[in-house]
């Protein structure tokens, strides 16, 4: 009964902060982590609001292309915005009207604007580049959407910045570890790193205003070194080349890995007087144990976006037909972690072919 | 367009202008690419003439700014006409865009009835029928659907598909749901079968306004970019030309150039001209702006046939079959000709077409790339030769002697009246020797006797830039035996 009452408690404060937000993202650690389970959630939470969807690229099929799974489908009720590309807009089969057809173009054709007329299911495939997703929240926005959700968003892979939204959530699961102890301690291990402190202004200035072409800057006091490496992923050499007492930052647009850590590490550099600063957590491709031995030797790490995660949506049954212990799971995250935590099958209408 | 080389055109600033042109529409933007010489006299005078009737229109801030907006919107959907032309079933994406064209259509229609202008080749279609077959509605609406309006049918499936929804999300047991949900499916096919018939009827009937609806874009294309002449004829103060039998230019600039002169702190020199049949020289200083003065003749005599305003405060010019620019071609050296080699091939081009066709030909120091006795020699052949026909031929040269063979020679003042000991005293950086020079050239093109000869400016040119000193007291003493002999 205790608990019961702790995870209403848990719940009621998830709700009461994603009413404040405008502007909401959805995070996966893995892919069948119920991401779109919690879509439809949130849809079923911020009923009788005004609520606009899109996603960063394609999202919604029947079946996920690489895990084959059966994926549940998105469905919006009435008077609910999506933003979506052409072929996908025509798959849905909620009854939409066309709103608005926008110059952004995507493989999937252009992104039209659409309102449900009839309730349905729909296909949601958005933009995938930074400017656009910004572009079509905005429109959304124009739209008088209450609430937005970006679905999809910050894949580890994406290159969406995740300052697009206001807050996320973080979608865990047993899709990821079947196992509750690697699950929790690799859940808090993201959530600390998406947590890590922000660089000040005049960092993310110069981080910002470098950048835009740069995958890794050196930065000795004044100065501002640009490398001309097209990918961050095999930066070791580089960075370590690029090491000296001088050293204050070092700028990292793209992952920040495993592998960076070990070499850093084998090469002695002394890492006390260096900051390195990522986009965001999401860029931060880190386990547990990298990241405890980086801190260890005096790494400093830091990012130019914080991410606000306002809840952690929990899918306990894996694509294989496991289902975890979701009592011990919610209890060891509760120890470590302030942020909500909720089974979305606990409260989510399951919609799957 | 292929009047002339895209290299030249782009040399002579034709581009710069283009993109200086604030086209609203894709079917402006079609126009513009395929811009067409016009040659009908009466064609172009029309043309001139549409301008000036936009011009009250750019006064009018606020319909200006309505009508710019109500343009930017047009979309290019040209391929949607043409696939419905073509008896192709449109989506719904595709039937929304139609809707969004023939509303934008009749905004675009009411703001040109206000702005009471009144062009020729702008006219409307009657799209009334398509947009009432789009907007089943008794509101008007600029969204669109396969509405429920449309049959009774559809709606029944609809609603009906709407109860199953709420049963469906009722129903916790997985096969009941499972079944429910193929059940709904079928609901699914229904409707989108109904939608397709509704969206084939609308198709058919839309089909027979598809040429219309390209009609249209062409007459859309039409205004916006007469519109867009006339705006860089304000912005620019650009002059009407006049259809005359010679070339005359008062006052004519070439916006590229001034631009560049501009941005590094000089003044640029409007120039006139006058060319009748026959051949002008131009002679005068290095850096006297002769190669920009050519560049401002063919510029402006392109724009007056393509029917645009002129950069000059007045532009007289004469229809002719064709204009050919030559200066030093890049190409022949591709070609693996010289550049005198490349010149003769091109110089041979233009013969051959004087004989049957009446053309403006512009030489920039011709047979500049051989040795200057041949060089002169063969340039005062080819002007007397040139006399001989009813084609306008200017030429820019350092020849001695060659003026003397053409029918009217020009001069540019230069530096002709500076007194250069005054001026060497001035010590100065070397990046301000252009600007040094820019404001002591007088740019100005004077009428002088065909016998005037050529200014000694070059030398003048070398001190000014602080060449050795030595190199200059040789050239003098050379320069004084000359003139003993």
């Amino acid at each position: 009964m205790l608990e019961i009452n702790a995870r209403l408690r848990d719940f009621k404060l998830f709700i009461d902060k994603l009413y404040k937000y405008r502007t909401i993202s959805i995070i996966g650690m893995e892919k069948n982590t119920g991401k779109t389970t919690t879509l439809n959630f949130l849809i079923q939470q911020l009923k009788g609001r005004k609520i606009g969807i899109t996603s960063v690229g394609r999202d919604g099929e029947e079946e996920d292309i690489v895990t084959l799974t059966p994926k549940p489908k998105i469905y919006i009720d009435e008077n609910t915005l999506i933003a979506t590309s052409k072929s996908s807009f025509l798959r849905s089969d909620s009854t939409l009207k066309i709103l608005q057809v926008m110059d952004i173009n995507t493989p999937l054709g252009p992104v039209i604007i659409g309102e449900s007329i009839y309730s349905g299911f729909v296909e949601i495939a958005g933009p995938s580049i930074n400017t656009q997703i910004k572009a079509v929240i905005e429109k959304l926005k124009e739209f008088k959407c209450q609430h937005i959700i970006v679905d999809g968003a910050l894949s580890k892979k994406s290159f969406a910045d995740p300052s697009i939204t206001e807050a996320s959530i973080l979608c865990t699961g047993a899709a990821f570890s079947e196992d509750v102890n690697v699950l929790v301690e690799d859940t808090l291990n993201v959530l600390n790193l998406f947590s890590l402190d922000a660089v000040k202004y005049n960092i993310s200035k110069i981080y910002e205003d470098n950048m835009e072409d740069c995958r890794i800057a050196f930065i000795y006091g004044n100065n501002i070194k640009k490398s001309v490496l097209k990918t961050s992923i095999s930066a070791s050499k580089e960075i370590i080349s690029n090491f000296n007492k001088d050293l204050d930052f070092v700028f990292i647009k793209g992952a920040f890995t495993n592998n960076l850590v070990d070499d850093m590490i084998k090469s002695n550099l002394n890492l006390k007087s260096v900051t390195f600063v990522v986009e965001d957590g999401t860029k931060l491709l880190l386990d547990k144990n990298r990241y405890t031995e980086f801190i260890y030797k005096g790494g400093k790490l830091k990012v130019k976006n914080n991410i606000n995660i306002i809840g952690i949506s929990v899918n306990p049954t894996s694509p294989s037909g496991y289902v975890l212990d979701y009592n011990e799971f919610f209890n060891r995250l509760k120890e470590k972690t302030d942020i909500p935590v909720f089974n979305v099958m606990d409260y989510a209408l399951d919609v799957r072919k | 367009m292929n009047y002339m080389k895209k290299d030249i055109l782009d040399k002579i600033g034709f581009y710069y202008v283009l993109d200086k042109l604030s086209i609203l529409t894709p079917y402006g933007r079609n126009l513009i690419s395929h811009l067409q010489i016009i040659r009908e006299k009466e064609k172009l005078l029309l043309e001139y003439d549409n301008i000036e009737r936009c011009f009250s229109l750019i006064n009018d801030a606020k319909l200006n700014s309505n009508i710019s907006n109500t343009l930017m919107r047009f979309k290019d959907i040209r391929n949607t006409f043409i696939r419905c032309r073509e008896g192709q079933v449109l989506d719904e994406v595709e039937l929304y865009e139609i809707k969004c064209f023939v509303s934008l259509c009749f905004e675009f229609k009411d703001l040109y009835k206000k702005s009471k202008i009144d062009i020729t080749e702008i006219f409307f279609h009657e799209f009334s029928e398509v947009y009432k077959l789009l907007n089943p509605l008794e509101y008007r609406s600029t969204d669109f659907y396969v509405y429920d309006e449309y049959s009774s049918k559809l709606k029944t499936i609809r609603l009906k598909k709407k109860e199953f929804n709420k049963t469906l999300f009722k129903e916790k047991d997985r096969i009941k749901q499972k079944q429910l949900l193929e059940q709904r499916q079928q609901l699914i096919s229904e409707e989108r079968e109904e939608e397709f018939k509704i969206r084939k009827a609308l198709s058919l009937t839309i089909s027979q306004y598809a040429d219309k609806m390209i009609q249209q874009t062409l007459s859309i294309g039409n205004f916006d970019l007469i519109f867009a002449k006339a705006k860089i004829a304000a912005v620019y103060k650009m002059a009407r030309p006049v259809i005359s039998n010679r070339v005359k230019m008062d006052m004519g600039v070439n916006p590229m150039v001034k631009n560049k002169v501009e941005e590094r702190g000089g003044i640029f020199s409007p120039v006139s001209i006058e060319a009748l049949k026959g051949t002008t020289v131009i002679t005068g200083a290095n850096m006297g702006g002769k190669t920009v003065l050519l560049s401002i003749i063919a510029l402006n005599y392109i724009l007056a046939s393509t029917g645009f305003f002129v950069f000059a405060k007045g532009f007289e010019f004469t229809l002719l079959d064709f204009v050919y620019f030559l200066s030093e071609d890049s190409e022949s050296i591709k070609n693996g000709l010289s550049s005198f080699g490349g010149e003769i091939f091109n110089i041979k081009y233009i013969l051959s077409r004087i004989k049957s066709e009446r053309g403006l030909i512009i030489l920039d120091e011709f047979a500049k790339g051989t040795n200057p006795t041949e060089g002169a020699n063969i340039t005062k052949a080819l002007l007397q030769y040139l006399n001989k026909f009813d084609s306008i031929c200017i030429m820019s040269t350092h020849y001695d002697g060659v003026c003397s063979f053409a029918n009217f020679h020009y001069q540019v003042k230069g530096l002709r009246y500076v007194d250069f000991n005054e001026l060497k005293n001035i010590a100065i950086k070397e990046e301000d020797y252009l600007k040094l020079i820019n404001y002591h050239m007088d740019y100005t093109l004077e009428k002088v006797d065909r016998y005037t000869s050529i200014p000694r400016d070059a030398i003048n040119i070398c001190a000014l830039m602080g060449i050795d000193e030595e190199i200059i007291n040789i050239a003098k003493v050379l320069y004084e035996k000359e003139e003993e002999i």
